[in-house]
């Protein structure tokens, strides 16, 4: 099965760029001498060669334009010339937050077709992030009253797969607080933060896969 | 069946004391290469090698060594740059390179083809070169083979003026046992120690003269005299007394009940063992500031729990209220709990659990909490006891672990908001973490009682084949009393370090490791040769130390050849008398004795002797 290590330049991808606009979101890049390109779409670590598990048989429907599916990944297909019938890409589904790890391909002389998989697998990756927008009132402390706590928001503007503990809040220095799915969106959280300023971070797991907007 | 030979010579090891308090021992004065060859030659490496620890310390940590396997022209070249490229450790940067050939190997032939390849060194390297041929007579084809080897490697070395030292395991009072056929290694060794050490000012230079005579004739032999403490016997006997005394130890422990009041003390529950644990290696993987619990969702609940940590009562008629609970409701902390789950969740995992059950599943830290338990059950019980009551202990904690509570304390002292989380969050997290630990703890105990049926008979085929009763009957009952009043006073050396195992090889393996640490604990087992004979004596022991030094300097060295010859070594010899400083220097009488080389080992005095022979004087 030849999935082999990238090492040559000819097949490196270069400028790889996701963008978004009214139309929806983009792929551009450069590859000299691809045949085809496998967007290899997971919300995991990214993945590595080892962890592929494609037969000669997938590979071939790769290069065709098919997809393979499978427990931690997916894998999109996308012959060349229909990567660059458009000034840029657009037939793509991305479910944030995901990472998009591209890959070029050709063919033996025989026919037999090949992946290049960079040893690092996180070069030509590019993330499609799941955003959130996060809102705090302060709370009302006074001498000799009972504090009032204040009330923090955590809205996701994106539809997609949320991974409990992803978004961590943070009153002033202390350690940061996971955030469970069910304390997003509608729910108000209250917090007696004692005027210490309170933001919202991302877990070190999961940073790259979600942005403030 | 195990190898009590290599655990004994392990164990005898250890008693070689030295008098340099430097640790440096003497210097080297080149590098030295040793080449082994032959399987036999092989074999006794470590002696070779021990021989030169003993004498050069630290410095000889930088000497190489090869085989036959890895015997190559450029292996010998990259073996001698690597030691050329070693500062301040030699005193000379030529080269020497000793051959230690068993000459009655199946694969002569082939390692002599070898060993003519041209040895390409650059021109300003100078090389020294011995090699050392051991015969061995008691071979089938012995006689014939001996006589044609021997025969071409003469021929050999005259033609390409090489040195050849002979040397067979027939001397004139017979042929060396195995335990004595390493002499002729070490004797060998001996040799290039003279020649390869340096002297400084002041002292007198025998390495020079030593390596000039040998550089005169092609063939020479030498005889060799030793007496030395016997590191050898003693080490049994301090094996043996060790066993002995752990079969011993099942009347000299406690008498407490069961299995769970000896590990964990009277009165005490396993959730207090446990605890100490938690508390000794646990605890500091927690988080040491957690103020951040003070954030938590401050709903309406925790609200009326912060109150009642506090003792704050609200609302406008408190005075006709019932009087304030003096400790925290725990209905109020349920509730309160209840009302931030998720998040109290997410915390207590990512903050407690998950760092905690990291390292229990570790390779460290799975090692440190099996290894802890294996050592508290050897001290809380023999190994008649594990074979009689472990296995019984081991299904009751297993039964016990899955749904315990461990019968934890609630938190009800008042305290801040942050404080009772904190504590309330390490006592959800010791329920899963005892839990798991009673399985740990339980596996032990399977494991122990597996390991303790049918300890006792390897416990006595251990000591059996040890063989007590060949050990020199004036040097036996002092050992054997000294070791035994050193574990009476060290009773739980024996429990940390012996655990009931299913073969002989690993209990002589842990007897070791107790020996060992008595080694470090008492100098008895380290005395210089004169000390251990005034140590017998001291003992009641009868032995007549001046006879048996008398001996040792009476000895007539011709007779003591280590090759067979049609007439005695006459003529030019060089002759050494090998000690270390201040022992018996008083009795030696150069024309008798030969020059004194003194080394940092003082386990021993020997004598050699070293004296050309020409071809045909020996007998084949």
């Amino acid at each position: 099965m030849p999935i082999l290590p990238l090492s040559s330049a000819a097949y490196t991808v270069q400028q790889l760029t996701l963008g978004s606009d009214s139309h929806g979101r983009y792929l551009s890049l450069v590859c000299p001498r691809a045949a085809a390109y496998a967007l290899c779409f997971s919300s995991g670590a990214p993945i590595r060669r080892e962890d592929l598990d494609l037969t000669d048989k997938d590979l071939s429907a790769l290069c065709s334009g098919g997809n393979i599916q499978r427990a931690d990944y997916r894998i999109q297909g996308v012959p060349r010339n229909i990567f660059n019938a458009m000034p840029v890409f657009r037939s793509f589904q991305a479910v944030p937050p995901e990472q998009i790890q591209v890959w070029s391909m050709d063919f033996y002389s025989n026919g037999k077709p090949i992946l290049y998989v960079p040893d690092d697998p996180t070069s030509s990756t590019c993330y499609v992030p799941l955003r959130y927008t996060v809102q705090f009132t302060p709370g009302v402390y006074r001498p000799n009253k009972a504090p009032q706590p204040g009330l923090l928001q955590v809205r996701l503007l994106d539809a997609g797969q949320y991974a409990d503990g992803a978004l961590m809040y943070q009153v002033g220095d202390a350690m940061p607080i996971p955030l469970p799915e069910a304390y997003l969106n509608d729910t108000f959280i209250p917090i007696l933060n004692e005027n210490k300023p309170v933001s919202v971070v991302v877990s070190p797991m999961f940073q790259g896969k979600y942005v403030q907007a | 069946m195990p190898d009590y030979q290599e655990r004994i010579a392990h164990c005898s090891r250890m008693l070689v004391g030295n008098s340099d308090v430097s640790g440096q021992g003497r210097k080297i004065n080149a590098p030295l290469l040793s080449i082994f060859l032959g399987q036999d030659a092989e074999a006794h490496m470590d002696d070779v090698l021990n021989t030169y620890q003993n004498c050069w310390l630290s410095n000889a940590n930088v000497l190489q060594s090869l085989t036959a396997q890895t015997y190559s022209p450029d292996n010998v070249l990259n073996a001698c740059q690597a030691m050329l490229s070693v500062r301040n450790t030699f005193n000379s940067y030529s080269v020497y390179l000793a051959y230690y050939w068993d000459i009655m190997d199946d694969k002569f032939d082939d390692i002599f083809a070898s060993i003519q390849a041209p040895l390409s060194f650059p021109t300003a390297v100078s090389v020294e070169a011995v090699f050392f041929l051991f015969c061995r007579e008691l071979l089938p084809g012995a006689k014939a083979r001996k006589e044609k080897r021997l025969k071409a490697l003469i021929q050999w070395a005259e033609e390409t003026k090489h040195h050849l030292v002979v040397l067979s395991d027939l001397t004139p009072s017979g042929l060396l046992g195995p335990d004595e056929i390493g002499e002729n290694y070490r004797l060998s060794a001996n040799i290039l120690l003279i020649a390869n050490s340096y002297f400084y000012p002041g002292e007198k230079e025998l390495g020079k003269p030593l390596a000039f005579f040998l550089n005169q004739h092609p063939v020479h032999s030498a005889s060799y005299f030793i007496l030395k403490k016997p590191t050898w016997d003693i080490a049994v006997a301090c094996l043996w007394q060790i066993l002995d005394d752990y079969q011993r130890l099942p009347q000299s422990t406690s008498h407490a009940s069961n299995v769970k009041e000896r590990l964990c003390g009277q009165n005490h529950s396993y959730a207090h063992f446990f605890e100490n644990l938690f508390q000794e290696k646990i605890a500091s993987l927690l988080p040491q500031d957690y103020s951040f619990l003070r954030y938590l969702p401050y709903t309406s609940e925790m609200n009326r729990l912060d109150d009642n940590l506090n003792g704050v009562q609200r609302g406008l008629f408190p005075l006709f209220r019932p009087k304030q609970q003096e400790v925290v409701s725990q209905e109020i902390a349920a509730s309160a709990l209840q009302s931030i789950a998720d998040v109290w969740n997410a915390c207590l995992d990512l903050y407690y659990r998950r760092p905690v059950f990291a390292w229990l599943e570790s390779e460290e830290g799975s090692t440190f909490i099996r290894e802890f338990f294996r050592k508290k059950l050897n001290l809380a019980l023999n190994y008649d006891e594990m074979s009689n009551l472990l296995l019984n202990e081991a299904r009751e904690l297993e039964n016990m672990a899955p749904n315990h509570a461990w019968n934890l304390p609630e938190i009800s002292e008042r305290m801040p908001l942050h404080d009772w989380l904190h504590q309330q969050a390490c006592r959800e997290l010791k329920i899963s973490v005892f839990s798991h630990l009673a399985n740990v703890l339980a596996t032990a105990m399977r494991e122990m009682n597996a390991a303790a049926n049918g300890f006792d008979r390897v416990l006595n085929a251990a000591k059996a084949n040890l063989q007590i009763h060949n050990i020199d009957n004036r040097m036996r009952p002092p050992y054997l009393q000294k070791t035994h009043s050193l574990l009476v006073t060290n009773r739980d050396l024996l429990a940390r370090k012996i655990s009931p195992c299913g073969d002989e090889d690993t209990l002589l393996q842990q007897a070791g490791e107790v020996f060992a640490e008595l080694v470090q604990l008492d100098p008895v087992y380290r005395l210089s040769l004169r000390d251990h004979y005034d140590f017998l004596i001291s003992n009641a022991a009868p032995a007549d130390v001046d006879g048996i030094i008398d001996s040792c300097f009476s000895q007539n060295m011709y007779l003591m050849n280590r090759l067979q010859t049609y007439t005695p070594p006459a003529g030019a010899s060089m002759m050494y008398c090998m000690l270390s400083q201040g022992d018996f220097d008083e009795r030696i009488d150069p024309q008798l004795h030969g020059d004194v080389f003194h080394v940092p080992r003082n386990d021993c005095i020997e004598r050699l002797l070293v004296y050309p022979i020409e071809p045909e004087n020996i007998i084949y």
